[in-house]
């Protein structure tokens, strides 16, 4: 068993094309998630599969995979037409897939997860038998298991038991470990530790040499240099650009990826930012966070808020900053710090308390904090302060109606009525509501935990410019955003978190974009924020 | 059968082995209640009252077996008591009218699986929650029984082998044939559980259908399947149950859902997928019919049956809990 465990695919002629889907179009509920969209895939190498969110990145892996089925188009597999209707027979084909999200059943233990349905590729043997040999599966597994620090006794414990980053090493075991042809990798290294991306990236390298293609999934661009020989990029559900990466920078990537409208997002604020900026008013100190500490979580933070402030807050996956704006909302509680909130000084141990003393906030993942999914826009709307629509102590339809209208207006929200359930609306237009919601409380600073998560790009220069328009309006407003392109495009003030702690902080950021460049801003905070250098 | 970990494992105590065993809690709380009564009340551990509680337990035995199927992969069947009662009248008015006993239990047993089979097909074709749907045919159930016998009772069918087959007449000693049928139904349904690619397939339908079909698995078809043995041991404890009765009055079926449920829960299946035991299921049927039997005994008015059976059924899931916290750690379920 550990002979070369990909000899079978190494024999495989070594840049012939090994995948193409042509003219791949899927629409879901009247949307067009796909249009006729075109993949070529060589065996043998990296090939990065690039755009923005809903882009139509995750479908077309889906069609790929066999969980969903296009409405048109073909599929050719080594110049075969291929129909891959289910995940079984993807696999069947040898196509393997990393998904984004976790993919682990916890009550199964690590062996049972890694092997589960595809017990026949894995020992090779075309066997109908109903029997499950974990021990044999055991030695098939190993010696892959072993190189991705997962032991011997840690094969036959649940999974469940352990944490997100074990779980990733274990779906790249899974994916690994029936010698794919070809494997997908949906943004893999999610959650994945420096070295641990290193060792991914070192296993992606190898397979490449075996002959496997690689579908990679990032928005890391910086990743992509160095790493992958081919880029297909999509952008509202087509194919727009198919480009070898030698020879193309990060900034036409951007364009491609983005298009005429990442000039809109790349754009400078053009709201008039005075009222908020030092020297033409007195500043003012909205919120004090005095020596937040959390075991294990949070070092010891602390910092200032000033009214009309956007600030920043940067760092890798893990490093806190959702943590943090959870014990700043009360959510969590803190084994020590205080915060001052306009001279108050206390704790917050509830987000009730949190929403008294002004502090709102936009929650990360709308789908999952955010929306109760079967109320209405003006209940929506109106629940985090019911006392605004009240009428002789009762609710009233008419305020209601009033309120949900005017912040439609406001916001231009795009929805038939008043009256429509929130589930039914655009991913932005859902989040124009919940940050209405959070206005209806009349807070003085905002918290934006991923504002733009999941939304498209039009929708994102509004939510931007909504987010512009309330800092220049005087509230103090906090940003925390995983694409760093956003979050330095937004902020006046940027701290950088790591490991819990802060190590850094950039002020009058929009000045230093001016002055010295985008990039030299990005490359100082990424060099802040991760150990090594970028 | 066993697996070769010993290398990993020889570390490991039998006396922690048994501390971490799922099921330590309820059985450390069945002991206590058995040497309590042993102890308080003489005619509990005679010959007689122990073959009692043993015969009493067959029914619930068999539908707690199919829930925990059920449950495992993350579904719920309220229609087992109602097919149990569907299936006895079956077998009973099929052989009342001559067919012989073979045919007769065939068809009961067929259609057992058809009403699991269409349990399954609502639940994942027509996308209806398990909890709705099989209450649904826990009511058409019932009524079709009514209306079949006008809620008359459906007797004169017994005759000599089904005095075995029931349990009435035993075959050995106090050795009745529902006794070796529950034997054999709960070593082979353990060893599908633990040994098969449908057993895995189950477990991990229940406990993530979406990284389950993910990972290829045929969801649906691992739901259906869980249905359908539900149903067909439905049949097998409606089979058995007008055996033991000796007739089939319309509402025979009445409430044993919610027993099978609670024997399930008891032996560790949880409501929300992913776990559960044959072992299991069987202590949680001995739990209750034990519970029974004590009130009984002991002359407690019998309006208290349910009041302390609930009590029972929460104080038992306690134990459960307070035990597997104590041996998550190390807690495997696929090894023995």
């Amino acid at each position: 068993m550990q002979d070369n465990a990909f000899a079978e695919v190494s024999s495989l002629k070594a840049g012939s094309q090994i995948l193409k889907m042509s003219h791949i179009s899927k629409r879901y509920q009247g949307v067009q998630a796909l249009d006729k969209v075109e993949l070529d895939v060589r065996s043998g190498e990296i090939h990065a599969l690039l755009g923005g969110n809903g882009a139509g990145k995750s479908t077309l892996l889906k069609i790929l995979s066999g969980l969903t089925n296009p409405d048109e188009g073909t599929i050719f597999f080594h110049g075969q037409r291929v129909a891959i209707e289910s995940p079984r027979s993807a696999q069947e084909l040898g196509i393997s897939m990393i998904h984004q999200e976790l993919s682990i059943i916890p009550d199964l233990s690590v062996l049972e997860n890694i092997f589960l349905g595809q017990e026949r590729l894995i020992t090779q043997r075309k066997s109908w038998s109903p029997w499950v040999n974990r021990r044999e599966m055991a030695e098939k597994v190993r010696s892959v298991a072993t190189e991705f620090g997962i032991t011997e006794e840690e094969l036959w414990r649940p999974a469940g038991e352990f944490g997100a980053l074990k779980k990733r090493s274990i779906e790249i075991v899974k994916a690994l470990v029936v010698r794919p042809k070809i494997l997908i990798l949906d943004e893999p290294t999610s959650g994945l530790e420096e070295h641990e991306k290193e060792l991914l990236f070192g296993h992606m390298r190898s397979l490449q040499r075996l002959g496997v293609a690689l579908i990679w999934v990032t928005h890391h661009l910086d990743e992509v240099f160095g790493l992958a020989d081919t880029a297909t990029i999509m952008r509202d559900g087509k194919s727009v650009a198919q480009t070898s990466i030698e020879g193309i920078n990060l900034n036409d990537l951007i364009s491609l990826m983005f298009g005429s409208q990442a000039a809109a997002l790349i754009e400078q604020p053009k709201i008039d930012r005075t009222a908020g900026k030092a020297g033409s008013k007195e500043r003012f100190k909205t919120l004090e966070v005095v020596g937040f500490k959390r075991e294990g979580v949070l070092k010891d933070i602390s910092f200032d808020l000033w009214d009309g402030e956007i600030l920043g807050i940067a760092g890798l996956a893990g490093a806190g900053r959702t943590e943090l704006m959870r014990a700043l909302m009360g959510i969590d509680k803190l084994d020590s710090g205080s915060i001052n909130v306009f001279g108050k000084i206390g704790k917050i141990g509830h987000p009730e308390k949190a929403y008294e003393l002004g502090i709102a906030m936009v929650p990360e993942d709308r789908k999952v904090l955010g929306i109760l999914s079967e109320f209405s826009i003006e209940k929506s709307i109106s629940i985090s302060k019911l006392v605004n629509v009240l009428k002789k102590g009762f609710l009233s339809a008419k305020k209601e109606k009033d309120l949900a209208s005017e912040f439609i207006s406001k916001f231009s929200i795009k929805t038939p009525n008043s009256r429509e359930k929130i589930r039914n609306l655009s991913g932005g237009n859902q989040q124009k509501v919940i940050i209405s919601r959070c206005l209806n409380t009349n807070p003085r600073i905002l918290i934006f935990d991923e504002p733009t998560q999941g939304i498209d790009i039009a929708s994102k220069v509004e939510v931007h410019k909504l987010i512009r328009e309330l800092a220049a309006a005087g509230k103090s407003v906090i940003v925390i955003a995983s694409e760093l392109n956003e979050l330095i495009r937004l902020s006046d003030r940027i701290i950088i978190l790591r490991e819990g702690s802060i190590v850094g902080e950039l002020e009058s950021v929009p000045e230093r974009i001016q002055i010295n460049g985008y990039e030299v801003v990005e490359q100082d905070i990424l060099y802040k924020s991760s150990r090594v250098k970028v | 059968m066993k697996l070769n970990i010993a290398a990993s494992n020889s570390s490991k105590s039998l006396r922690n082995r048994i501390l971490q065993d799922p099921s330590f809690g309820i059985v450390a709380l069945l002991a206590v209640a058995i040497l309590a009564m042993t102890v308080l009340e003489p005619s509990f551990a005679t010959g007689g009252n122990v073959t009692n509680i043993i015969n009493a337990m067959m029914t619930v035995s068999f539908l707690a077996i199919g829930m925990t199927v059920v449950l495992i992969a993350g579904g719920l069947d309220l229609s087992v008591g109602s097919t149990m009662a569907v299936t006895a009248g079956v077998a009973g008015n099929f052989l009342s009218y001559g067919m012989p006993m073979g045919v007769a239990f065939l068809w009961a047993l067929a259609i057992g699986m058809g009403i699991g089979l269409i349990n399954g097909l609502i639940i994942t074709k027509l996308g209806i929650p398990d909890f709705i749907a099989t209450l649904a045919t826990l009511g058409i159930g019932q009524g079709v029984i009514l209306l079949w016998t006008q809620g008359v009772p459906i007797l004169g069918y017994m005759n000599d082998a089904y005095y075995y087959i029931g349990g009435l007449k035993k075959i050995a000693g106090p050795i009745s044939i529902p006794m070796i049928v529950v034997v054999v139904i709960s070593v082979g349904m353990a060893i599908i559980l633990k040994r098969t690619k449908f057993g895995l397939e189950l477990y991990a339908v229940g406990s993530s259908p979406i990284s389950a079909r993910n990972a290829g698995v045929n969801v649906d078809a691992i739901k259906i399947s869980a249905y359908a043995i539900s149903g067909l041991l439905a049949a097998i404890a409606g089979i058995h149950i007008a055996g033991r009765t000796t007739t089939v009055p319309p509402l025979i079926g009445k409430g044993y859902e919610i027993s099978a449920i609670a024997a399930a829960v008891i032996g560790g299946a949880s409501l929300l997928g992913g776990k559960g035991r044959v072992i299991g299921a069987l202590l949680g049927a001995l739990t209750l019919t034990l519970t029974r039997n004590i009130i009984n005994l002991i002359g407690i008015e019998s309006s208290w049956q349910a009041i302390v059976t609930g009590s029972v059924l929460i104080g038992a899931v306690l134990a459960n809990r307070a035990s597997s916290e104590f041996g998550r750690k190390t807690f495997r379920r696929g090894k023995s």
